[in-house]
């Protein structure tokens, strides 16, 4: 298979704010979910021509070198936030957003105490947008054991975000 | 609105401009070049260098700012609903923020007359009480012309404002010296108020005295699963709880026995059955006439797989993480009457694929047994046969530790055996409710204490009308 099969333009536009929030999800930081976004799609990028129809569908394979891409930053030692990055995180954000950022960071740091099983399967689903059949292909899990657990870590979270101030 | 809508709403935005700058970045590396006009920003701007992108940015800055006012806006509406009292809620509508928070219980009651054995039983249909936990009445339903002799509350509504019912359309033989079925089962909807809502079959087949039952309402899609027939033949169907968009889930010709909803309402398992035409396992007394393999069957797209092979013989239910199974041989079990067998003793524990992970010897034959929400933990009735009066107890099995605990509160004397709806597992997991023919009220064990206390509060007038009949009592959400 050529990587003329593959339309690039729709991967990039229905997988980038995927693999975004796929990462939102993983680190709990837009910034750095921005950086790591760019450097799972450069890496797609650069391999796309060892792309082949049999690796899988093209959603596996992305989310295959995002895993990767996530793992990688864990490894390495904490970055400090560079100066244009703290300037772009602050330009033109409104109370709201502020807010909104909050909220999403209290959602992550509920979930960081859950298993790393669990987190992965949420960003997966949440972030990434796969369908639970997707998730058991890259997983390894089976289908109704994914759905079942994200059953559970919903009503948890949910749970626990509504009684957060109890 | 779904339960993980706020997963999805609280994410943050993609800024446009990231979008942007990454096709850039992506359009100029060396690699790519040959492939450029693919990549290329499709609003046909030339491809630029990294210091040309703060333009680019400082140029759809005023439009992400919009739209996260316009999304901000819209999460706060949406939060401020869900804070919002009951001022906007219809009287029996309840918030579904409030679902763990203070359980009730409905019981269903009939009189005693209603039981007695006659060749036509009275028809002046069941009261349905919901109390708070405190005995507090909160409601009383008089169900009006769906007189049954049989009632279960099976399930309730995700909000907990409908209660799907059961009645078993029950006829005494000539003698009047047993009951048979000789009409089929009645599935219908109630709300709170006591309206009869929907009916939704007449002729299902639906089972208590198992582990499971075999109609549920799922929580996250709000449908409904039931076995049921239709000109085809037996089935398992869902529909909306209005009545509408009826689906048969099974093919025609396969004849399902029994059902179970996976946990996040993606799969139903089920296993291929049938009923013997002189019904009598509401009593306990018949034997299931065919058996055959359990099947998995997508909701979404129907697809169906046989699993669980060579366990068509025990009585399952799946863990609710949906790791593991538990079960024990059913067809040498059916009759307790002539109990002890040694396989009768044992509950085992399989994994997925149904390979054997574990067992529990009992001094009893394990009945009925209730997983726990972290699925290491499973109750289990245990009934100690003898030919005059049997004992039960419930036991709380430790599947890590391969512990067993007696709970003395439980241990339950006399002719009549629990039923699987007699224990209620609470919302939050961390309470049992109990009831059974010997006692005057229902009891509710702590699972973290593992102390048991009557409710006193909670009895309806009469406990339980005949040996093996008592009302119904589950747990609901009130707000």
């Amino acid at each position: 298979m050529s990587r003329k099969d593959i339309d690039w333009e729709a991967v990039y536009t229905s997988f980038l704010p995927r693999i975004f929030h796929f990462f939102c999800y993983k680190v709990g930081d837009e910034q750095i979910a921005e950086d790591l976004t760019s450097i799972t799609f450069e890496k797609a990028w650069i391999s796309r021509q060892k792309f082949r129809k049999e690796m899988g569908e093209v959603a596996a394979w992305l989310m295959g070198i995002a895993r990767h891409v996530a793992v990688d930053y864990y490894r390495q030692p904490k970055r400090d936030v560079s100066l244009e990055q703290e300037t772009m995180a602050g330009a033109g954000s409104p109370d709201e957003c502020v807010q909104r950022r909050l909220d999403f960071q209290r959602l992550v740091r509920r979930l960081a105490a859950y298993s790393s099983r669990e987190q992965e399967l949420v960003a997966l689903k949440y972030g990434a947008e796969l369908t639970n059949r997707q998730i058991a292909q890259i997983t390894g899990l089976s289908e109704s054991n994914v759905g079942t657990i994200l059953h559970r870590v919903i009503s948890r979270l949910r749970f626990e975000m509504e009684h957060e101030h109890e | 609105m779904n339960d993980d809508d706020f997963l999805y709403e609280l994410r943050p935005p993609l800024r446009p401009a990231f979008e942007r700058e990454l096709r850039i970045r992506l359009a100029s590396l060396p690699s790519a070049r040959e492939a450029l006009p693919e990549m290329t920003y499709h609003h046909g701007q030339t491809i630029g260098k990294w210091k040309s992108m703060s333009e680019v940015r400082r140029g759809v800055e005023i439009w992400v700012s919009l739209m996260t006012i316009i999304a901000l806006g819209s999460m706060t509406i949406w939060l401020a609903m869900r804070a919002l009292p009951g001022e906007t809620q219809s009287p029996g509508e309840l918030s579904p923020a409030t679902v763990v928070q203070v359980p009730a219980i409905a019981t269903t009651e009939v009189k005693p007359s209603q039981i007695a054995p006659t060749d036509q039983p009275r028809r002046r249909g069941p009261l349905i009480e919901i109390k708070t936990a405190s005995g507090v009445n909160f409601s009383q339903i008089r169900v009006s012309g769906v007189g049954r002799m049989v009632h279960h509350v099976l399930d309730v509504s995700p909000k907990g404002d409908q209660l799907l019912v059961y009645a078993a359309n029950l006829q005494a033989s000539g003698t009047g010296a047993s009951v048979v079925d000789s009409f089929g089962d009645l599935l219908y909807i109630t709300d709170l108020d006591g309206n009869l809502l929907v009916e939704l079959s007449a002729r299902s087949k639906i089972r208590t005295t198992a582990p499971y039952v075999s109609a549920y309402w799922l929580k996250i899609s709000n449908r409904i699963i039931f076995i049921d027939q239709d000109d085809q033949g037996s089935g398992v169907f869902s529909v909306n709880p209005d009545g509408s968009d009826r689906i048969r889930l099974t093919a025609p010709g396969e004849t399902p026995l029994w059902l179970l909803p996976s946990e996040d309402d993606g799969y139903i398992f089920w296993q291929e059955g049938a009923w013997q035409t002189d019904e009598a396992l509401i009593l306990n007394q018949g034997k299931v006439a065919r058996l055959g393999f359990y099947y998995q069957t997508a909701l979404d797209d129907l697809q169906t797989t046989r699993i669980w092979e060579g366990l068509e013989e025990y009585d399952l239910v799946l863990s609710p993480d949906g790791d593991k199974l538990s079960g024990y041989p059913r067809e040498k079990c059916s009759d307790f009457a002539n109990m002890p067998e040694a396989a009768c003793l044992t509950l085992q524990i399989f994994d997925r694929q149904g390979i054997s992970l574990s067992s529990f010897e009992f001094p009893g034959n394990p009945r009925y047994f209730t997983w726990l929400p972290d699925s290491e933990k499973i109750l289990v009735s245990v009934l100690y046969p003898r030919k005059d009066s049997p004992d039960q107890e419930i036991q709380l099995v430790t599947i890590g530790k391969d512990e067993q605990k007696s709970i003395p509160g439980l241990l339950v004397g006399g002719s009549d055996y629990w039923l699987a709806v007699q224990m209620r597992l609470h919302p939050h997991g961390i309470q049992v409710l109990f009831y059974h023919t010997a006692w005057e009220a229902p009891r509710i064990l702590d699972l973290n204490t593992l102390s048991v206390d009557e409710v006193d509060e909670l009895a309806p007038e009469k406990m339980c009308r005949t040996a093996g009949r008592c009302p119904d009592l589950t747990w609901i959400p009130v707000p």
